[in-house]
């Protein structure tokens, strides 16, 4: 226990005083970094940064300038001399007065399990607990809006499913985006997107989809509950489609249990059969029942059935599709829309600007809670792209780009963007961001740092996994929003970078070797003219 | 009981494997490989539909498998200084397919295949081919060796295509180039 007894180098709080508040002027006197081993990383750096001054680390990798931006930020202790932040020394600094006044962006930014809005206000939730500077939504969007983290954000909002407030505000506007979709913009996307249509069997639904062709808000007609349930039994049994759906689920079973038997240890063989990894063992004893018993049991059925709800006819690559599945299938959701789930159908128009096809059926239901798939009704139980969608798509990523400059457009129109970005930012980062791409991760790292306004801004290769659009948008940033307001130190790379800042020091061997601008580097033609030069 | 194949035949069931496998079969690089193996690659490959004119897929992109051209006929193209040149005309007739060396390797198409017909055509990707080969480590260099021989053949059809259609200028070059080597050797 004693491991954990060990007083912290800093104090969280300051005694006996108010926070500092910094201005932003750093001087080094004399600094020396020494790691255990004796090896000495920093070597008598002394300079002096005003406040709002724009400084930049160049110098070849190992040089010491990553090491110099963590000595600045009080995440290392100096070995010898003294870092002084306004006239204080940093080792006489709590680190409330660092967070009050320093800001710093890792290259390898850490991203927390939560919602992308728990990330970007990590760090401003530390500095403005309970405080009025505490940022407000138009804040958070134009930080997203700087980084060029907006349509990644605006496409995780079209991904989720929508509250019950929440479609209240959306609804028209889907719809109106659905039909547009549906209208104008029909022949572009109609390759991409199968559109749900009540008469038409679909090839890229499940086979659930293609029957109830709706849903109900109590979620009952879910593949699992319809697959036990005893008056779906009786509809596909009168309707003929039973005994189809069972040879479909057998041959499925049959065909995953024979083909995936020495493959079943990875998730990748199955993305083609409706069957999960995790089920594979129980479905190798149905298929060994179904071989040696002549009756089918009961539990059994049942299991075959959910693989036959579950079948995705252009998806799955397995299983036998009986000739006249297609009719049966449409056959039995014209009785299950009419008898169970009491749906008209008929033309008619229920959105009144809506300029509906002739063709264009429109639908109302007189079960409690159940949605059919109708061009004017909003399904609640589906995210809002497939809302705008109707449909599915058919295959990937080829379709996003399109419709999301569509969704753009209409939802800057309409006034209604910050609401989706809004939404966006309630999307899950996964464990540890890992559901977020390197580049979104140190975007969303960099908006959090712009989150919180403290003086000084510290980057260490902050853009480097950037691409080279982001990276100049945010170099703009630095170089004009934030010229004046904000002292930047800034551990860069890429030299073509550096014009901008006010003083660039080269650093090699744990040493400053060169100091001075951009043109006063070039014209000594030194080390500095050297490194650009090997560029 | 019967077998899913006979089963097939009684109800006039359509299923996707057997299909696929049918296909595969007749492709010299499934030709010598157990019918387990030559199984799970149907049972990976997708089908995929093209309309008359239709891009299938365009140079310049991250390539990503194999395709076998089921029905319809394909034309290879080659865009150099904005001009299209056609490379090859393929049909379902004989086996015809491409994109092979996607199957080993990770490169951006060098070529275009359009849709002259409506197109229909089976695709196995790079990730599918190399999950099952990891499983079947000694097939590889065999069929990496068959990949390659299609790879020459299809290098000569294409050589032998553009030399018949190549203009007189080019046969002007064609008939000088040997000559003027020749006298260099003389000399």
């Amino acid at each position: 226990m004693a491991l954990f007894d060990l007083q912290p180098d800093y104090l969280l709080l300051p005694e006996g005083r108010e926070i500092v508040q910094l201005t932003g002027e750093i001087q080094l006197k004399n600094v020396d970094f020494t790691v255990g081993s004796g090896v000495k990383l920093l070597n008598r750096i002394n300079f002096h940064i005003k406040p709002g001054e724009q400084v930049a680390l160049v110098g070849f990798s190992g040089s010491g300038k990553s090491t110099l931006a963590l000595l600045i930020a009080q995440l290392y202790n100096v070995s010898s001399g003294s870092i002084l932040l306004d006239n204080h020394d940093i080792s006489t600094l709590s680190k409330a007065d660092i967070n009050h006044g320093l800001t710093m962006i890792a290259q390898h930014p850490f991203i927390f399990s939560g919602t992308i809005r728990d990330n970007l206000l990590y760090g401003a939730r530390a500095l403005y607990m309970d405080s009025d500077n505490f940022p407000t939504r138009e804040k958070i969007l134009q930080a997203i809006h700087n980084v060029g983290l907006e349509e990644d954000i605006m496409r995780f909002g079209l991904q989720s499913t929508l509250t019950r407030e929440q479609c209240a505000l959306f609804k028209e506007k889907v719809l109106r985006m659905r039909q547009i979709i549906g209208t104008e913009l029909h022949d572009q996307f109609a390759e991409e997107i199968e559109f749900y249509n009540i008469n038409d069997f679909l090839y890229y639904s499940t086979i659930r989809n293609n029957i109830i062709c709706g849903d109900s808000d109590d979620r009952k007609f879910t593949i699992e509950k319809l697959s036990k349930s005893k008056t779906f039994e009786k509809l596909i049994r009168e309707t003929g489609l039973a005994p189809l759906l069972l040879h479909l689920g057998r041959s499925i079973a049959e065909q995953t249990v024979e083909l995936l038997v020495n493959f079943s240890d990875d998730a990748f063989f199955f993305q083609n059969t409706p069957m999960l990894p995790a089920e594979f063992k129980q479905y190798q004893e149905v298929t060994k029942r179904l071989k040696k018993e002549t009756d089918i049991r009961e539990q059994d059925r049942q299991m075959l059935l959910l693989l036959a709800l579950r079948y995705i006819p252009k998806r799955h690559t397995i299983g036998e599709i009986p000739p006249d599945l297609e009719e049966k299938v449409l056959a039995t959701r014209h009785r299950f829309l009419k008898e169970i789930a009491c749906t008209t159908v008929g033309k008619k128009i229920s959105l009144a600007d809506m300029n509906l096809a002739n063709d264009e059926i429109c639908c109302t239901s007189e079960a409690k809670g159940f949605t059919p798939f109708c061009p004017g009704l909003y399904l609640s139980t589906h995210t809002l792209l497939d809302n705008i969608l109707f449909g599915t798509v058919k295959s990937g990523e080829r379709l996003t780009e399109k419709l999301q400059a569509l969704a753009f457009s209409v939802f800057s129109r309409e006034g209604l963007l910050d609401e989706i970005l809004d939404i966006g930012l309630d999307f899950d980062v996964g464990s540890k961001g890992d559901r977020l791409s390197g580049g979104q991760q140190q975007k969303l790292a960099i908006a959090r740092a712009f989150l919180r306004d403290t003086k000084i801004l510290i980057m260490d290769e902050a853009t480097a996994s950037l691409d080279n659009a982001s990276q100049a948008r945010i170099q703009n940033m630095v170089e004009h929003t934030f010229r004046g307001n904000k002292t930047i130190i800034s551990v860069i790379h890429r030299l073509d970078l550096t014009p901008s800042y006010d003083t660039i020091f080269v650093l090699k061997n744990g040493s400053i070797i060169e100091q001075g601008n951009y043109q006063e580097l070039m014209a000594r033609k030194g080390a500095f003219y050297e490194l650009a030069q090997g560029k | 009981m019967n077998s899913p194949r006979e089963s097939n035949q009684s109800t006039g069931s359509t299923s996707h494997i057997d299909d696929a496998l049918t296909t595969l079969r007749r492709l010299p690089v499934f030709k010598n490989i157990s019918l387990e193996m030559v199984k799970l690659y149907a049972y990976l490959s997708h089908r995929e539909e093209y309309k008359k004119g239709d891009i299938i897929l365009q140079q310049g992109t991250p390539s990503d498998g194999l395709r076998l051209i089921v029905e319809g006929s394909v034309s290879i193209t080659h865009t150099t200084d904005e001009r299209i040149i056609l490379l090859q005309k393929l049909s379902a007739d004989s086996v015809n397919f491409f994109g092979e060396l996607a199957l080993i390797s990770d490169f951006d198409w060098f070529f275009s295949a359009y849709a002259r017909t409506d197109v229909s055509i089976l695709s196995i990707s790079r990730e599918s081919f190399g999950k099952v080969i990891e499983r079947y480590p000694e097939t590889f260099i065999g069929t990496v060796g068959e990949i390659i021989k299609l790879r020459i053949e299809r290098f000569s059809d294409q050589t032998d295509y553009l030399i018949q259609h190549l203009t007189e200028d080019a046969l002007d070059l064609l008939s000088m180039k040997p000559v003027t080597i020749k006298k260099r050797a003389l000399n």
